[in-house]
């Protein structure tokens, strides 16, 4: 009967032991190889460099986080990344890396400089930028050149534009050769007019991105001036690329596209296009809905 | 056998020593502050969180508010409970007026008048997200701001308000929110002569746009001569509504999806048992079921 009983009991604690631990709390810090508690920052060392806490600077030219190394993760956990002390003529970069491999940017929180975040070099593929919120950066929101199979996804860009340094021209997101651009939001590209009263509004411009993808982002918010355009999507040397499921809504205003092929046709379909005056022009376009009212 | 059972003893303890499979790495390591009790003022920048089980009973003002810009609440899937200030309550569960980049997430929200409200138009960059809404007596989710984001998120049984009769509201959403991957089940008004109109989801002001993707709305019950609607778009707008899936329960003057005007645009969405399936809205590739 003892025997019994304890077999009983053994079982119980057999069971118990197979379930999972209930996880009960937020982020944590123990896969953090180092902290960044101040800016300027130059990080080199491989590993996870995370934030504690919300982090400022008021420089002009530069960048708040340089990565200089590979196989390097920013992890932000949700703090503040600002620059809005520089002020609109900022020529400064949040976060800036130059030919380093597999470099993870996430949930940062980037506000207020030229360019939110700026990722390039050829061949330097893999580069991963999620789950960020970039807001009144005052020329590009995020950067990512040369990184073939890269991947820029849900991230939430607001209210890109408004340089002092750099007029005539906002971007959102600019990529090229081979990123994919995955479900984010981009709401707000508005740059101050160049000397001539002009400035056009991009939403996403790709370039030579063959090997990328465009797929499931919502764009809204492209406000051009003078004889300037607004581009929800520009793919630009990309065949064959695929412009698929985007959610585009326009101001129903003139000179203003939707997906907008250049020098090659890009596949586009799928895609909600509502409210530019040429909805598609020069993609290989199946299946796309269009509202002209 | 004595020494047999002794084995197996020290064996099942050594076991229990090992370390067992987590479903998440989380921890309380970010955590600014803790919020212990409610009603509770957040004025300082950062991740609050819920360590335990809170709840209060009053019926006015605010169990949280938020009064500056970027603070995350993250409840790590505790509750947050008003049930105690009963049907006539007017309680926000979670507040922030006039504030930008507030977050709710991993919350259990239950019994409020409105479960969180983010409300005002300099407001913006909000997010919603993996919450739970229970009983909440007039609107679970209210949020206004562009770039803001409503996502993952499980709305049941809201309604029920003495406060407020005549309607209820699932999500609300004003000024160009994205709303993404939510369930609504149970929008029930309290009845105002008879009568009361039930709401999935009702946004406003999505003039410049925005996006109503993949929720799943269903259990709409409108008393009387009330309406059952499931996506209500009100204002001219050029939002888009994708990939939704709206049941109905075929009562009389339902509609599934609704615009103001056709500069609205729904698409892929599969809309069942409503009176009135898309009304005004331009519709490519709907799926609409009126069996």
């Amino acid at each position: 009967m003892r025997i019994s009983a304890f077999l009983a009991w053994s079982f119980l604690l057999l069971s118990s032991f197979l379930w999972p631990l209930r996880a009960q709390a937020a982020e944590g810090y123990d896969n953090c190889t180092g902290f960044i508690d101040s800016l300027p920052a130059t990080i080199h060392q491989e590993g996870v460099w995370c934030l504690r806490k919300d982090l400022g600077t008021a420089i002009t030219i530069g960048q708040a986080i340089y990565v200089g190394g590979n196989n390097i993760t920013i992890d932000c956990n949700g703090y503040k990344l600002g620059g809005l002390g520089a002020g609109a003529a900022t020529q400064a970069t949040g976060i800036f890396s130059y030919t380093v491999a597999n470099l993870s940017i996430r949930r940062c929180n980037i506000r207020g400089f030229m360019t939110g975040m700026l990722v390039s070099g050829q061949n330097m593929g893999s580069h991963v930028i999620e789950d960020n919120r970039l807001e009144k950066n005052t020329r590009y929101g995020i950067i990512v050149m040369g990184g073939k199979g890269a991947m820029i996804r849900r991230n939430i860009i607001l209210d890109t534009g408004g340089s002092t340094w750099s007029r005539g021209d906002a971007c959102a997101i600019d990529a090229g050769s081979g990123v994919n651009v995955v479900d984010n939001t981009i709401s707000g590209v508005a740059a101050i007019a160049d000397d001539n009263g002009n400035a056009s509004a991009y939403g996403i411009f790709t370039s030579y991105n063959a090997d990328g993808v465009v797929q499931r982002n919502r764009i809204r918010g492209l406000v051009p001036r003078g004889e300037g355009a607004s581009f929800g999507i520009i793919s630009n040397l990309s065949n064959p690329t695929s412009l698929r499921d985007n959610d585009l809504s326009g101001m129903g205003i003139p000179n203003s596209f939707g997906l907008y092929c250049s020098n090659s046709p890009a596949i586009a379909v799928g895609n909600v296009i509502s409210g530019f005056s040429t909805p598609i022009f020069g993609c290989s376009a199946t299946g796309n809905t269009v509202n002209t009212n | 056998m004595r020494n047999h059972v002794l084995m197996i003893g020290t064996l099942l303890f050594a076991l229990l020593l090992l370390p067992r499979p987590a479903l998440a790495a989380e921890s309380y390591d970010n955590c600014t502050g803790f919020i212990d009790s409610v009603p509770a003022t957040i004025s300082t920048q950062g991740v609050w969180c819920l360590r335990k089980n809170v709840s209060t009973a009053i019926d006015a003002g605010y169990a949280i508010n938020i009064t500056t810009n970027n603070v995350t609440i993250d409840c790590n899937d505790f509750k947050i409970g008003g049930l105690g200030g009963g049907a006539g309550t007017h309680t926000y569960g979670i507040y922030a007026n006039e504030r930008s980049n507030a977050t709710v997430r991993h919350c259990n929200i239950r019994g409020f008048y409105y479960g969180v409200a983010l409300l005002g138009s300099s407001g913006s960059g909000h997010v919603v997200e993996d919450s739970r809404f229970d009983g909440n007596t007039y609107a679970a989710i209210y949020v206004q701001g562009d770039g803001s984001a409503i996502r993952d998120n499980e709305v049941r049984d809201t309604g029920g308000s003495t406060f407020t009769d005549g309607s209820a509201i699932g999500i609300l959403a004003y000024d160009g929110v994205d709303l993404i991957g939510n369930t609504v089940t149970g929008v029930s008004p309290t009845p105002y002569n008879g009568n009361g109109s039930a709401y999935g989801i009702l946004t406003r002001g999505y003039d410049a746009g925005g996006s109503v993707v993949g929720n799943r709305v269903r259990g709409l019950v409108s008393p009387g001569t009330g309406v059952a609607y499931g996506i209500y778009n009100e204002g001219a707008s050029r939002m888009i509504l994708r990939g939704n899936d709206v049941a109905g329960v075929g009562s009389p003057g339902s509609i599934g999806l609704y615009c103001e005007d056709n500069r609205a645009t729904a698409r892929d969405n599969v809309v069942s048992g409503f009176a009135t399936s898309v009304s005004i809205c331009l519709s490519d590739r709907d799926t609409t079921n009126t069996n």
